[in-house]
């Protein structure tokens, strides 16, 4: 392992110039450049002997005897399934990219979800026996998920007992193989994608592997709308021809398809043997016999053994410059596109498994000290995994939207409800608290709950809102324990807006909605920075910065030390006056700063990992009035790093302004003059935050240099 | 070090700032945005010295003559670096892309 410090706790990125997630490998490109000229010199351009050599080819390499080439993958598999009269249910794993659910939609049929195994997270075939019977199923469909060929003779048995087709989402497998068999020959079909992503491309474009000479033909004449030939359409297909150009740039990757597969393993094994011994990380279990494209490596971190989500992993990734994706997170059955299905089966590994996926580069022309240095990043993740979850954990901004509930939460959820409710259903209910009207700047609402937990708490959180003017949004928070296994349900008037097992998630996407309405409902003459806000003798501090900048953190310190309170998140400026409006929200203190400022710690906490501190537990008189900044303060927090204060140009500290400044594209002129004005009056400086106590110390003395100005 | 010969047609045109940039003056510097991009661009006072004359109307060589008679500089010398920030500029989108 280098000792090189992560990026993300002040280190120089691994990748400066960034790493890709995926560079397609076109081999010989000079020759293939000659194969296009001559193709666009032929004048025949689609539907060629390009394509039928890479046809024959193809069915050569999968030893099957039909292969029928399309413009995709996902037009393969709707063609495929409309051939064989897939119109009722299909079985399908939700843990697969959505286009295997989307081909079932657009081929008249419905998709029904089925768990995938824990050791592959290929579909598990006890549990698609199980819904094949209880739905009825007309046909199902399995994903070779990143090329790791699926438990094909269970499968084929759970269809055979059916009596149902069984068809292969192999877009990842081009290369693969189940015990010494080429991928291509299982099932009723094997669909392949030949997209950009994939070990072999062809640009676009799919091809359809099948030992049933009927559907090759029907799959023929379905590409091409459903012509036969003589524009007497037998049914109502697509233009899903490939062209010959994209069959050109397919055959020169065919040839050496099992040597880029077999570099992929060697690649595989360098990583497997870099990050070994490291808890809490698996690779999907390939079994001996067979051979995988590794389409992509993808990690399976296990949280509490290796310190760090596979979110939080990402995002040390990402802060070395290395590209990283969640295949698949959300599965398909969390996708907006899918929830209104009703989802009677649970999909516990799923949900599970797809909180824990992190997908870093993979091509194949990477190098094995690119694979190595990825690797030594993931291990220094591991090893630092305390210090990455305290800076990632600091001054998480109340505007990004909560993490989803977890795992446990949705698969006890189980079923999905309508995510809005019907007309007078909640006006119709009996509630055991109501709230006062609030206001919060330009977002004026009310909360009601039949929980009468949470009324004490959500009071003191909102109790600096409190207006006697009537509210426009009303939030409803229902809790439907023990009736429904998801016990809880948020609604935004009639918009539901969270649906959890536990009351925890709920409070924090209320909290985050609040807060997202403030920015959007208020309007001019209003410019808002995304920033805290707090005032001593008269003079205003503005500490605008992004997420993870220490924000919340500093203005604590702050008020700790005597400043009066504005805000920690949205600092609202009155374009006309220049005073700054006060949004004095409870602080959102997070876990990763509760030992910085453990005298904040609230009397009730209903939301985990978050403080919510009302200012005025802090001192009684905490809040401040109205305000014009006279100093600008742009904080970044670095662990570890001396704590410094640097004057900044107002030129620079406009531009940064500028990128903390809520909807600035909506009017991009006035936000630049006022931001002007605002800093005309202003010191700026930037603060680089090591520890709170000389970061507060820094801010003092540069607020007494203006009071000494002025004076 | 290498020099290149002025661009000779490019100097000969009145370059202008583009629709899509707003910009405002901070204590001599010039902040732009440009709303396609939506990016933030800062110069500074001597780049903001050329960005205030680039409104279609002057010659970029007048401009580079202007400024190199105001700070008694080398016309030739000022000539290489505006047209290095011009090129910029272009690149950036803020200023027209000469016809």
């Amino acid at each position: 392992m280098s000792q090189a410090q992560l990026a993300l706790l002040g280190g120089t990125p691994a990748f400066p110039s960034g790493l890709p997630l995926v560079r397609p490998t076109i081999p010989d490109i000079p020759a293939l450049t000659s194969r296009l000229g001559s193709i666009l010199a032929s004048g025949m351009l689609t539907n060629g002997r390009t394509v039928k050599e890479l046809e024959e080819k193809a069915a050569t390499l999968l030893d099957v005897p039909q292969v029928v080439a399309v413009s995709s993958c996902t037009a393969g598999l709707m063609l495929t399934l409309q051939a064989l009269g897939a119109r009722g249910p299909v079985v399908l794993p939700s843990f697969t990219f959505a286009a295997s659910a989307h081909a079932v939609v657009w081929s008249g049929g419905s998709p029904v979800f089925a768990d995938v195994q824990a050791c592959d997270l290929t579909l598990d075939p006890a549990d698609a026996a199980e819904t094949v019977r209880a739905v009825g199923a007309a046909a199902m469909t399995a994903t070779h998920v990143y090329g790791t060929p699926c438990d094909v003779e269970r499968l084929q048995e759970v269809a055979d007992a059916a009596g149902i087709p069984l068809v292969y989402d192999a877009a990842h497998a081009l290369g693969s193989s189940r015990k010494g068999r080429a991928i291509g020959g299982f099932g009723t079909a094997e669909v392949f994608s030949l997209s950009p992503t994939k070990v072999t491309t062809a640009g676009e474009g799919g091809l359809v592997a099948t030992s049933d000479e009927a559907l090759a033909q029907a799959l023929r004449i379905g590409r091409d709308y459903g012509n036969p030939g003589n524009y007497d359409c037998l049914f109502p297909g697509l233009n899903a021809r490939m062209s010959e150009l994209h069959a050109a740039v397919a055959l020169a990757g065919l040839a050496t398809v099992h040597e880029r597969v077999a570099y992929r393993n060697e690649l595989v094994q360098v990583f497997r043997e870099a990050v070994r011994g490291v808890a809490g990380l698996r690779l999907p279990q390939v079994d001996d016999a067979d051979v995988s494209t590794y389409k992509d490596l993808t990690l399976i971190v296990e949280p509490t053994e290796f310190g760090l989500t596979a979110l939080q992993l990402g995002a040390v990734l990402a802060a070395e410059g290395i590209d990283s994706r969640r295949y698949y997170s959300p599965p398909i059955h969390r996708q907006k596109a899918y929830a209104s299905l009703l989802h009677e089966r649970p999909l516990p590994v799923t949900d599970v498994v797809a909180d824990q996926v992190l997908t870093p580069p993979l091509y194949s022309h990477m190098t094995p000290a690119e694979v190595r240095a990825v690797a030594d990043v993931v291990v220094r993740a591991h090893a630092e995994a305390p210090r990455v979850r305290a800076v990632l954990s600091m001054s998480t901004s109340q505007l990004v939207p909560p993490q989803r509930s977890s795992s446990a939460d949705r698969a006890a959820a189980g079923v999905y409800a309508p995510p809005w409710a019907p007309a007078g259903y909640l006006d119709g209910r009996t509630w055991s608290w109501s709230s006062p009207a609030y206001r919060a700047l330009g977002h004026s609402f009310r909360i009601r709950s039949d929980d009468p937990t949470v009324a004490e708490y959500l009071e003191e959180v909102f109790a600096e809102f409190r207006t006697g003017q009537p509210a426009v949004v009303t939030y409803s928070l229902l809790d439907r324990r023990p009736s429904e296994r998801a016990g809880f349900a948020l609604y935004s008037d009639d918009d539901r807006i969270a649906l959890s097992r536990t009351r925890s998630p709920a409070l924090a996407t209320l909290l985050w909605h609040v807060n997202k309405e403030v920015v959007r409902r208020t309007t001019v003459p209003y410019v808002q920075w995304h920033a805290s806000a707090a005032v001593r003798d008269g003079v205003c501090v503005v500490l605008p910065a992004p997420m993870e900048s220490g924000k919340t953190t500093t203005v604590a310190g702050l008020l700790l030390a005597g400043y009066q309170y504005l805000t920690d998140e949205t600092v609202a400026i009155d374009g006309d006056t220049l005073l700054v409006q006060p949004f004095p929200k409870a602080l959102s203190v997070d876990r990763g700063s509760w030992h910085v400022v453990p005298e904040v710690k609230p009397r009730l906490r209903l939301v985990e990992d978050q403080w919510q501190v009302p200012p005025t537990r802090v001192r009684p008189d905490a809040v401040a009035m109205p305000s014009q900044p006279r100093l600008v303060v742009l904080p970044r927090f670095r662990a570890g790093a001396e704590t410094r204060l640097e004057p900044l140009p107002r030129s620079q500290a406009l531009a940064r302004v500028a990128q903390s400044c809520f909807r600035f594209s909506e009017d991009p002129g006035r936000n630049l003059e006022v931001g002007v004005r605002v800093l005309a009056a202003c010191d700026c400086y930037e603060l680089t935050i090591g520890d709170l106590p000389t970061a507060v110390r820094l801010i003092d003395g540069a607020v007494d240099r203006v009071l000494g100005d002025a004076s | 070090m290498t020099t290149t010969a002025p661009d000779h047609r490019l100097l000969a045109q009145p370059l202008r700032r583009a629709d899509e940039a707003v910009h405002v003056e901070v204590d001599g510097d010039t902040v732009v945005y440009h709303r396609g991009r939506q990016s933030l661009t800062v110069l500074d006072s001597t780049s903001t010295a050329v960005w205030a004359r680039l409104d279609g109307d002057v010659a970029l060589e007048s401009v580079c003559v202007e400024l190199a008679r105001r700070h008694a500089a080398s016309l030739a010398v000022v000539r290489a670096d505006v047209l290095a920030l011009v090129a910029r500029l272009v690149d950036e989108g803020l200023v027209d892309r000469p016809g």
